[in-house]
């Protein structure tokens, strides 16, 4: 990341969303190969996603995140209602959300879009189109788009 | 008589003479002038008689019924004629019996209501030998006569006169009248009563017909009933659902015809051992009965039930049928059970119940036995279409389910396996080549492996997909379908330097996505298994009530003891090394084919290339 866009900030802050440990470490390993700039933070059920964007329960210090890594299958409050709650919040529903998940159906997609959802990723089997898929989101959101 | 004079003498005759011949000439005077006196009395009462007569044919002319006009027959003519006792009996010639069916007076009703009788081949009996002779019988001195039988309720009988009543040729009855004088009747009374038999014969064939024609009006109006009781009972059966309601309804409907104050209907279910009681009537004891009850098909009550219909009051079917008890306890005095039959089996019974005691007669059981045919019919049908309905629904169901598990399944079985790929991967980016060359082998095979069971849960996906989804079929031009299934395919075509030929394809109702998917896998399939060059035909045919469409390639083709195999899920004839895929795609094909009600084949033979043929209904 070039951080031409914003040359202020020198850290860009990620959230994932996501419970299975195997892909949160591959995410992390995806980031690492990507950048070097990036903190990305890891809550593992929508509770949580949703206590870390409004700062609360233990989440009082974190900072709000540039952009959400969001998986739809999640513990307790799945991704589809942490989507539609963050963005029916006004101060946090400006946030970039890519929802990365494994599944391709159709009605998820149509549903997730419905709730503004800014793109939709099935995260691809092969490692190597793994990586370049994160490259790519990172590179798109935090690089190319103009974010208000 | 003549009027006669005796000649004089010219000669004078002594004075003495002459007044004895006077005197008898007097004395003949007056005795012919009592002779015209007796003559003009005899002519007076004759007159007397006939207008009496004519007077109670009128009055019988204007009765039409029989019972009524015989009742007058007697009354006007003891009255009219001053007589002891008038009875009338009736022939039936079928049995030879000679009933009585009016009498004068209270004791004529006594005897009538005592039905007395007399047989036709009685010897001594005057009414019967009046009736088997056809000739008026009179009996001026009961005393004298040996035929006479003598009646304890008519003891001043002194004379009889039986008189047949005959139409025609025909006896009809006998009218007897008896008086408390002997001698009574002379031949003015012999001619009088002949004359007014004759009338009492016309006035009682009258009332014959008059009641053959009612008979008929009530027949006819009884089978109208049927007619329309039988009509609503094919509509309750149009409209009902339940084997429930169409028995319900249809023992409602009999009501008109065989009335009832309780009905209920039994059904049987051998299967699950189960009597199963539903009232029609509600509030009364036979809804006290509704509900299961254990069947024995052994028993005694069943093999009685099957034999016919039973009926009759219930205190005398009670000892063969004790739970009838339940019943007796309830009001219900008489009963009629009828068994109703499909193919030959006892499928349930029909119950009527009465609180009167008033047995449901033979005519009520063919009544009822008309509506049970039908009735029987209905309610196996509607029982078979309860069956079929509910097995669709499990089936229905059970799909469903199958193909949510699929779908679920290998939906789930993503996750896991893109880890073990991702990892293997990261494993072999990481850390390939510092292991040996057969370690970098075998991460291959891991990968490669998981990979292909990738695509083959994408497939079962793709499959299960099918069942799940499916638009509504619109009208789809297969033209257009066509063109995008080659748009998909653009980059495999170009590659391998596929000719595709394409006849005009119609427009027809199906769904369009499927159908695209349909000639993806077809064409895609056919490039695959082709020869170097390869070259493909698509065609149509209109077949009558069939579209039939075939992909035709130059291929490899196929042995035709696979034919059939190649359409289910997961069967390949090649190695992957020959020919990679899953498996998956011909099976995709003919799921496609059999929702839009067509089939799918394949013609072949091995080097000469196949064929796909496919049928939709036009």
């Amino acid at each position: 990341m070039t951080d031409s866009q914003s040359p202020t900030k020198t850290l860009t802050n990620i959230l994932l969303v996501e419970d299975n440990p195997a892909d949160i470490r591959l995410t992390q390993e995806a980031f690492k190969e990507a950048n070097q700039n990036t903190i990305l933070h890891v809550v593992r059920d929508g509770a949580e996603a949703l206590e870390f964007l409004r700062q609360t329960g233990r989440f009082t210090a974190v900072p709000r995140p540039d952009m959400i890594l969001l998986d739809l299958n999640l513990p307790k409050k799945d991704g589809r209602q942490v989507l539609a709650e963050i963005k029916k919040t006004p101060d946090i529903k400006r946030i970039p959300i890519v929802i990365l998940t494994n599944s391709k159906a159709a009605e998820d997609i149509r549903q997730t879009y419905e709730h503004h959802a800014n793109s939709y990723i099935t995260k691809p089997a092969n490692l190597d189109e793994f990586m370049t898929v994160i490259k790519q989101i990172e590179q798109f959101w935090l690089s190319i788009v103009q974010l208000p | 008589m003549t009027q006669t004079r005796e000649p004089t003498s010219p000669k004078q005759a002594s004075s003495a003479e002459q007044i004895a011949v006077l005197t008898r000439t007097v004395q003949r005077l007056e005795a012919e002038l009592a002779t015209y006196k007796e003559t003009g009395a005899q002519i007076s009462r004759f007159a007397n008689q006939l207008r009496t007569a004519a007077e109670v044919s009128k009055q019988l002319s204007s009765i039409l019924e029989l019972d009524p006009l015989l009742s007058e027959v007697v009354t006007l003519l003891k009255e009219r004629f001053e007589l002891y006792h008038v009875h009338v009996y009736l022939l039936d010639g079928d049995d030879g019996i000679l009933r009585m069916v009016a009498g004068s007076g209270s004791v004529g009703e006594r005897l009538r209501d005592r039905r007395h009788t007399i047989a036709l081949d009685t010897e001594h009996s005057l009414v019967a030998r009046a009736a088997r002779d056809g000739y008026t019988i009179l009996v001026d001195d009961v005393s004298l006569e040996p035929d006479f039988m003598p009646n304890p309720l008519l003891p001043n009988t002194r004379c009889e006169l039986a008189v047949p009543l005959i139409l025609g040729r025909q006896v009809l009855g006998v009218l007897d009248v008896q008086d408390d004088r002997s001698y009574r009747f002379d031949q003015l009374d012999l001619a009088t009563f002949s004359s007014i038999s004759g009338h009492i014969a016309t006035a009682i064939q009258n009332a014959y017909l008059f009641e053959e024609q009612k008979a008929a009006e009530r027949e006819l109006r009884r089978y109208a009933e049927r007619l329309q009781s039988l009509h609503q009972i094919d509509q309750a059966i149009l409209t009902a659902q339940s084997p429930e309601s169409i028995a319900g309804k249809a023992i409602e409907c009999l009501k008109t015809i065989v009335p009832y104050h309780r009905a209920s209907f039994t059904m049987f279910d051998y299967e699950n051992s189960r009597a199963h009681v539903v009232s029609v009537t509600s509030g009364d004891e036979t809804s006290l009965m509704e509900g299961d009850y254990p069947l024995d098909p052994n028993t005694e009550t069943l093999a009685l039930i099957n034999k016919g219909p039973i009926f009759g009051a219930l205190d005398k079917l009670q000892p063969i049928l004790p739970f009838f008890n339940t019943l007796m306890n309830g009001g219900t005095r008489s009963i009629l059970i009828y068994p109703l039959h499909t193919h030959e089996k006892l499928m349930g019974t029909l119950n009527l119940g009465r609180d009167t005691a008033d047995a449901f007669d033979e005519s009520e059981v063919t009544a009822v036995g008309e509506i049970a045919a039908p009735l029987a019919i209905a309610i196996e049908q509607a029982r078979l279409y309860e069956q079929v309905k509910q097995h669709a629904q499990v089936l229905e169901e059970q799909n469903l389910e199958l193909a949510q598990f699929a779908y679920v399944a290998s939906h789930d079985l993503q996750e896991p396996l893109r880890i073990v790929v991702s990892y293997v991967q990261l494993l072999q980016r990481r850390y390939g080549g510092q292991f040996d060359e057969d370690a970098d082998l075998f991460f291959h095979y891991i990968v490669d492996g998981a990979l292909r069971m990738r695509d083959l849960i994408n497939g079962l996906l793709d499959y299960s997909y099918l069942g799940r989804s499916g638009s509504p079929f619109a009208v789809t031009n297969c033209h257009d379908v066509l063109a995008e299934a080659l748009a998909n395919l653009q980059v495999t075509i170009e590659e391998t330097g596929a000719i595709i030929h394409a006849d005009p394809l119609p427009t027809l109702l199906g769904d369009a996505v499927q159908l695209r998917q349909l000639w993806q896998n077809l064409i895609s399939n056919a490039i695959k298994f082709s020869a170097a060059q390869p070259e493909v035909f698509i065609g149509c045919r209109n077949d009558g009530q069939d579209w039939l469409f075939w992909v035709q390639d130059n291929g490899i083709g196929l042995d035709l003891e696979y034919a059939e195999r190649i359409f289910a899920i997961f069967q390949r004839l090649h190695t992957l090394e020959e020919y990679p895929g899953t498996g998956i795609g011909l099976a995709i094909c003919k799921k496609i084919v059999e929702r839009h009600n067509g089939r799918i084949w394949v013609e072949s033979q091995p080097g000469e290339g196949a064929t796909f043929y496919f049928t939709l209904p036009t």
